[in-house]
């Protein structure tokens, strides 16, 4: 029984096989990270799944609102109160802001600026997050059938959370702000200094870079989306300086944020269609063959 | 081989669905959440070898990528190592108490889950190796080893019997 030598190569450990199946996942691999060419057998998988991710989402959904269904009469009026209260405000606040929005935009008319484009939003249900220890996501309820396009932004009730990074039929896939290598365009709410807000890596704090070491930063200012690189719409809030270390060597401070929205809190979430109008339109062939022609002229 | 007839198809089938049900379900995104589906193909892969071998364990790998939306390969590697180290090790296995089993199971998930973090390292090249991804679920999904290594066993009807003859 155990006369097989080398015992690698015994019957019972196929490593042909193995070499065959590990060669295989490489490629796969390797087709998923440099050529992107796995997108179809994703969304196949992924059409399989839902389903059933969608039926296993229920239980935590229904336990939720059946504690909901439990809550004792006073808790219920407390809360009724405080929510007419609550709509009052943001009434004031909304036909402040409406009032604002056609002052604004009547300004830009005189001053010739280009206008802001205004964009739908999309109510979306986490379905859940996947286990994966390097990256923060979460797969939402909401694809390609809803409009859902790839590097949309989203949003919860706080401010921005994150992107959309891939779009199935019936489900996406958000990338949070604390993702690794994640970027967004912000400026500080009270200064106007434009940097850019990265994501470090799970439950690590957001770092604001490109932006001056002595620039006019504080902890507690108030970063805000610039929309200067045309995903993001402007002037949605994103975090909150936490921290700020002023490097004594090197080029740049070290300034720690902390995003608004609770990235592990809510339920739902919004997903910002839009469609940046900003974006100036290519140069045709025969205005860069003018110009070209203009060139060589202004050089003899 | 004629007595692996007794599990048939149909309780591989179930028991693998169960497995993915379980990793499908929404546990949240922590180093406690064990891989239940890695638990089931090992004991599979150990008792009906010549059903359950290194394509099912790719294939569900990949279902698994899919699924915790990661790079498609990086679970058919972990499991394609569980699969072979099962086999590789399968008289061992097959020779021993459940206790000496445990803790065969263990070496075998902690040596494929290392491979899993050391490749998601080197592809997202961050600092920090997330070690309680290595040995937290390890420790669980090897606990996990002996009841659905005694539940399966109970499935598939006169299966222990004719092992104890085969040794």
């Amino acid at each position: 029984m155990f006369r097989s030598s080398p015992s690698l190569f015994n019957q019972d450990a196929p490593i042909l096989r193995l070499v065959f199946f590990l060669l295989l996942s490489f490629i796969l691999l390797f087709a998923d990270l440099r050529l992107h060419a796995t997108e179809q057998i994703r969304s196949f998988g992924q059409t399989i799944l839902y389903p059933v991710q969608k039926i296993l989402s229920m239980p935590s959904k229904y336990a939720e609102i059946s504690a909901e269904y439990f809550l004792t009469r006073s808790n219920l009026k407390n809360r009724v109160s405080d929510q007419a209260q609550q709509i009052e405000n943001l009434t004031l606040l909304a036909n402040q802001a409406e009032s604002l929005e056609s002052e604004n935009s009547n300004l830009r008319k005189l001053l010739n600026l280009q206008q802001k484009s205004s964009f739908k939003s999309l109510v979306a249900e986490i379905i859940y997050n996947p286990t994966n220890p390097v990256s923060q996501k979460v797969i939402i309820n909401r694809g390609e059938i809803d409009g859902v396009k790839p590097g949309m932004p989203v949003a919860g009730s706080l401010g921005i959370m994150g992107q959309i990074t891939r779009v199935f039929a019936n489900s996406s896939e958000v990338a949070l702000l604390e993702e690794k290598d994640f970027s967004i365009p912000v400026f500080v709410e009270r200064s106007g200094l434009r940097g850019a807000l990265f994501g470090v890596g799970r439950s690590e704090p957001l770092e604001l870079r490109y932006v001056n070491n002595l620039g006019d930063l504080d902890i507690g200012d108030y970063l805000i989306t610039s929309g200067i690189d045309g995903t993001y719409p402007p002037g949605i809030p994103v975090a909150i300086i936490t921290k700020i270390d002023r490097a004594s060597e090197g080029s740049g401070a070290i300034v720690s944020c902390r995003p608004f929205s609770n990235l592990n809190q809510y339920r739902h979430l919004v997903v910002l269609l839009y469609q940046p109008s900003t974006i100036a339109p290519l140069p045709t062939e025969s205005e860069i063959v003018k110009n070209k022609s203009k060139f060589k002229k202004g050089g003899q | 081989m004629s007595f692996f007839k007794s599990s048939s198809i149909g309780s591989i089938t179930f028991s693998l669905l169960l497995g993915v049900l379980c990793n499908v379900y929404p546990w949240g995104s922590s180093p406690w959440v064990p891989d239940f589906l890695i638990v089931i193909l090992a004991f599979w892969v150990l008792h009906t070898p010549d059903k359950i071998h290194l394509l099912a364990a790719f294939l569900l790998g990949v279902l698994m990528d899919i699924q915790t939306s990661q790079f498609l390969g990086i679970h058919s590697i972990t499991y394609l190592i569980t699969a072979f180290l099962m086999l590789f090790w399968s008289r061992r296995l097959l020779n021993t108490t459940l206790l000496g089993q445990y803790f065969i199971i263990l070496q075998v998930l902690l040596i494929s889950h290392t491979a899993q973090i050391l490749i998601l390292w080197l592809l997202n090249a961050s600092n920090d190796v997330s070690f309680s991804y290595i040995i937290l679920p390890s420790f669980i999904e090897a606990l996990l080893w002996p009841m659905i290594s005694k539940f399966l066993i109970g499935q598939t009807s006169n299966f222990s019997r004719n092992h104890s003859s085969l040794n």
